[in-house]
């Protein structure tokens, strides 16, 4: 508790406080446009953020990761597209009540939502964390690397698409992350001759390409999507107390269900939304009417994508292992700046880990006066055409890969990656196993390998160590419970 | 997008991701090991080659077989994702990708500095997805000019990051 507070006195700077503003603001900006989503966001600002101090740039990349994910609802509310896949289920109830001649109800009730389920998530980050951390660092390299498979057979079973090609993904992102310099004995392999590939494929490339350049790619071939334009009035966009009352039961559910979901290492917003809403409407004596606007859906799917937030960031921060996709970048992000997140950040880096809890509450605090202050501004800001963001992205990109090793062979592997993840999108492989498998691959092999040696070349303690077991057991039944639906589907 | 045009996809693409493997298979045999080691440096590579070159065998022959079932049928027009409204641009896609290879080229070679090749892309970049719109090319112009010299200005100056 007194790390909290002292964290929290930490970010009372000004310099805090303007990092918090920026990425609050930029991450619901971007957020809101259809087409960039926040994890473009957080990987293209990745770059800018080497030049900054560890805590700095957390402090900045975690108030992005606030802001997108919550400002996505204005467009799904008014445009009926979501900003990014977290608010696709916002879009049900949220357009039709807006069409309906109540945007500023809806936008209201998502706002709200959104904060309430941030701020239920983070009750449980700020709380569980410390203390599975404490547990964590008991965990020996077994233990990690069933960790990391259980993390790619979950997150390939509920990836959209097919299991097989989730699991595909996954493994292309571990095969991906092998070339370089091996994690034992540092010879370098898989270079191919390369000189350049001596030092692998370096992680900030591949990010921005898979989620900057592919996205790009994507928004050219869609160029000409029409949107049709609901006039924003923003009457009732203040939630009352008797709405409050009549949803609390709702709130408090979502936000739960969206914590749950974001603490299994792996499955993001998106899916915490669809439990919800599931969740919501089976529940309510009026399933009917979910679907023609009514406050319950939107205010289901709202909290339950927020609460994945602080959900998503326990196993990260005390495990090392991204509850999402946006965490693997993050991930990626504490390892640019020589910090590895896991059981010893508590220990050897408390201050990082307890800046990114504090940031993660005063963030969703700003998104709430932010959103509320600026929808109107924002709702005009997405009507910017496509035309005149695609250039300035794509040298962004350009620039930002560039920056990091003053290398051109960075921006051909940015490049090439978003090709590859354009590609694999079309024959709908899902990216998020690529992006965990890519990111977790040094961790899982270390780990393998050192464990053999320990144990004289046995894989039995993956089954004899308790934990190990847990985990080995988790991975198992979800691979069996999935190829079982697959043998269901084609009978 | 009709569903056989969505089997020859997957069939490309899971081929495409078997030369991959067969690629990253063949190099993992340079891999020098050690006998100190249960398991060296080159087991990993090698086992998730032969696993992902099997997972996308099995993606390959169910998409083979889908095919060969529709083939005989008429094109159906089922789409893969929600039907659109909208015409897509694909080959817009492959001319901008075209013009990016050129300006990352560009500035590899030395042929251009940043500045100049920025400004040069993003204008070139602004009249294919504009299609000669002089109106909105205008503005992405003044706009390549800021990102171009500003740009230079904050990487160079501010960041000491030395740009082509």
């Amino acid at each position: 508790m007194s790390e909290l507070i002292s964290s929290f006195g930490h970010l009372m700077t000004m310099s805090a406080v303007i990092y918090i503003f920026i990425g609050v603001t930029a991450g619901i900006v971007v957020g809101a446009i259809p087409g960039l989503t926040g994890a473009m966001l957080i990987s293209l600002t990745l770059p800018l953020t080497y030049y900054m101090d560890s805590g700095s740039s957390m402090i900045l990349l975690i108030s992005m990761y606030v802001g997108s994910i919550s400002g996505s609802l204005i467009t799904a509310i008014l445009l009926r597209i979501p900003g990014t896949p977290a608010s696709v289920i916002t879009t049900f109830d949220g357009y039709p009540m807006a069409m309906a001649g109540k945007p500023g109800r809806a936008i209201g009730i998502g706002i709200m939502a959104s904060f309430i389920g941030g701020l239920i998530s983070w009750i449980f980050l700020a709380f569980l964390s410390p203390l599975l951390g404490k547990i964590a660092v008991k965990m020996g390299p077994f233990e990690f690397f069933s960790m990391v498979l259980m993390a790619l057979v979950l997150i390939a079973s509920i990836s959209e698409g097919s299991f097989i090609k989730g699991i595909l993904s996954g493994f292309l992102g571990l095969l991906v992350a092998t070339p370089g310099i091996e994690p034992v004995t540092g010879q370098p392999r898989l270079d191919f001759g390369i000189a350049d590939l001596a030092g692998g494929f370096h992680l900030l490339p591949v990010l921005i390409g898979i989620f900057g350049a592919n996205q790009i790619i994507r928004d050219i071939i869609n160029s000409e999507q029409k949107t049709k334009k609901i006039p924003l009035k923003l009457s009732g966009l203040f939630m009352s107390l008797n709405d409050l009352k009549k949803q609390a039961f709702n709130l408090i559910r979502s936000s739960l269900i969206g914590t749950w979901i974001g603490i299994l290492p792996g499955i993001g917003a998106n899916i915490g939304s669809v439990l919800a809403y599931g969740a919501a409407k089976n529940s309510s004596k009026h399933p009917e009417k979910f679907g023609t606007g009514i406050d319950d859906g939107i205010a289901a799917s709202e909290a339950a994508n927020n609460a994945t937030i602080g959900g998503a960031l326990i196993p990260l921060l005390t495990l090392g292992i991204p509850g999402s996709v946006i965490d693997a970048i993050l991930l990626g992000a504490l390892l640019i700046h020589n910090v590895q997140a896991g059981p010893l950040l508590f220990v050897l880096h408390a201050e990082i880990a307890y800046n990114i809890i504090i940031t993660a509450l005063i963030a969703n605090l700003f998104m709430f006066v932010i959103m509320i202050i600026s929808t109107k501004m924002i709702a005009k800001i997405i009507e910017v055409p496509k035309v005149f963001l695609i250039p300035v992205i794509l040298v962004f990109c350009v620039m930002g890969t560039f920056a990091l090793h003053n290398t051109m062979f960075d921006v051909w592997v940015m490049l090439l990656f978003g090709v590859l993840g354009f590609v694999l999108e079309m024959a709908a492989i899902p990216l998020g196993p690529f992006v965990i498998g890519l990111i977790l691959c040094p961790v899982a092999e270390l780990s393998l390998r050192s464990g053999l040696m320990a144990s004289g070349g046995s894989f039995a303690p993956l089954v004899t160590r308790p934990v190990s077991l847990a985990f080995m057991i988790i991975a198992i039944g979800t691979l069996v419970w999935s190829l079982y639906k697959i043998r269901l589907k084609s009978i | 997008m009709s569903l056989k045009r969505d089997q020859k996809i997957d069939m490309g693409v899971a081929a495409l991701i078997i030369v991959i493997c067969a690629a990253f298979f063949q190099q993992s045999f340079l891999i020098l090991e050690n006998d100190y080691e249960p398991i060296g440096a080159a087991f990993l590579p090698k086992i998730l080659c032969i696993a992902i070159a099997f997972l996308a065998a099995l993606i390959f022959h169910k998409a083979l077989k889908n095919y060969l079932a529709l083939k005989n049928l008429p094109e159906t027009e089922k789409t893969f994702n929600t039907p659109v409204d909208f015409e897509k641009k694909p080959l817009m896609a492959v001319a901008c990708a075209l013009v990016t290879v050129a300006y990352v080229g560009a500035m590899d070679i030395n042929l251009l500095d940043f500045k100049v090749a920025t400004v040069t892309f993003q204008v070139l970049l602004g009249a294919i997805l504009t299609k000669l719109d002089l109106k909105r090319m205008a503005i992405i112009s003044a706009i390549a000019v800021v990102i171009g010299i500003g740009g230079n200005y904050i990487f160079k100056d501010i960041f000491f990051v030395d740009l082509p």
